[in-house]
């Protein structure tokens, strides 16, 4: 049972190898759930079967982190969520699969 | 001496009023609910949904938050458990680590857990023991006042002389001072000694228990500085009942955030309440 999850309001764009995929951010979306969206949509899990961000990261800091920076602050975050790579910087969150 | 930090946890996370309705739920069913079924009831009783869409939406949006924020939170400090694989919640099976904030035995465990006579901080609450001490911190309080004192009492005993003089003082630096109680005789004190205070009517429950141990007076000073009394009856025969407070400083401090959290509405309507209150008693001029 896997669904492909929504995005909607996010901008994605997928490599032809399916691979990775980047969501920008904006000020409609928590950062934390454009996170969890895109990997749902790159992993192809429903949001309820991905481990809960939680256990990655704290969901409410990062979301403080990016409702308070400004534009043109360096600022940029990774971790390691559900078997990818998650970088968020200013402007989006990349997602990078199969990295262990 | 340490602090209960999983009982300051819990009180932290209770002072979302988002969490408390989980708890709610949860106390409302006493079985195992499926994430999605938690996040059903929740919508249905916060929003007045239009479409069909919308309330889709909605209810996913809500299952994400469930799954990947609220309720590995709310299990990792013992307020639920949560099984993540199943999307299974349900209420903790052990009583002890229960904080049930809609009763006064919150304070009294409150009261169990923590050290004594610390000015309670950013990072904890700090217990003020003794009537004597109690009436000194709450002077104190009023007296560091910069912008609003919020004050309630059950009864005129706990309104003694020289808090007032410190009302005055206060009210003279321009203080915004409101005044509650439950209690007509504390109101119509108030309306006498401090002409200037707004008097409200106190409604929430937890502040009006009818038995011991119950909170006497509650000083809530500029938004950020907190001091809940609980009296107790005493054994002693000199005085008619003993007095412990819960302190707590500055905005992040669990006790200022639970405090506002639980007058929250209250601490907005208090105008509407004061003018209708004063029509009421006061038709004449």
């Amino acid at each position: 049972m896997t669904d492909k999850s929504d995005d909607e309001g996010c901008e994605t764009s997928v490599s032809e190898h399916d691979t990775d995929i980047i969501c920008e951010l904006d000020r409609n979306q928590p950062a934390s759930e454009v996170v969890v969206r895109a990997v749902a949509s790159l992993t192809n899990t429903a949001v309820l079967d991905l481990d809960p961000l939680y256990g990655a990261i704290d969901p409410d800091r990062l979301d403080r982190i990016f409702d308070n920076a400004n534009d043109g602050d360096p600022l940029e975050i990774t971790f390691r969520f559900n078997g990818c790579q998650v970088i968020i910087d200013q402007g989006a969150v990349h997602v990078q699969a199969g990295v262990k | 001496m340490n602090f209960d930090t999983r009982l300051e946890d819990q009180i932290r996370l209770l002072c979302d009023s988002r969490n408390r309705a989980i708890l709610d739920i949860l106390e409302e069913t006493t079985e195992t609910l499926h994430v999605e079924e938690l996040a059903d009831r929740l919508v249905s009783r916060d929003v007045d949904v239009v479409t069909t869409t919308a309330y889709d939406d909605l209810i996913d949006k809500t299952c994400l938050v469930l799954h990947h924020r609220r309720l590995p939170k709310l299990a990792e400090v013992g307020l639920i458990e949560y099984d993540p694989d199943a999307n299974l919640v349900t209420p903790p099976s052990s009583a002890g680590t229960n904080v049930d904030w809609r009763q006064e035995e919150i304070f009294e465990e409150l009261i169990a857990q923590l050290p004594i006579g610390q000015r309670g901080n950013e990072d904890g609450i700090g217990v003020v023991e003794g009537r004597k001490s109690v009436l000194e911190y709450g002077r104190q309080l009023v007296e560091e006042a910069g912008e609003e004192v919020f004050c309630m009492f059950i009864n005129t005993d706990l309104v003694e002389d020289v808090c007032v003089r410190r009302c005055e003082d206060a009210l003279d630096r321009g203080v915004t001072m409101y005044m509650g109680s439950q209690n007509e005789a504390v109101r119509e004190f108030s309306r006498n000694h401090l002409p200037e205070a707004t008097i409200w009517e106190p409604q929430l429950d937890w502040l009006n228990a009818p038995t011991y141990p119950r909170v006497g007076r509650l000083v809530l000073v500029d938004r950020r500085k907190v001091m809940l009394a609980i009296v107790e009856e005493s054994q002693d025969e000199e005085t008619s009942f003993e007095e412990t407070a819960l302190v707590g400083e500055g905005v992040e401090n669990p006790l200022v955030v639970l405090v506002r959290e639980l007058l929250g509405s209250r601490l907005d309507h208090l105008d509407y309440q004061s003018d209708e209150f004063q029509s009421e008693f006061h038709p004449r001029q």
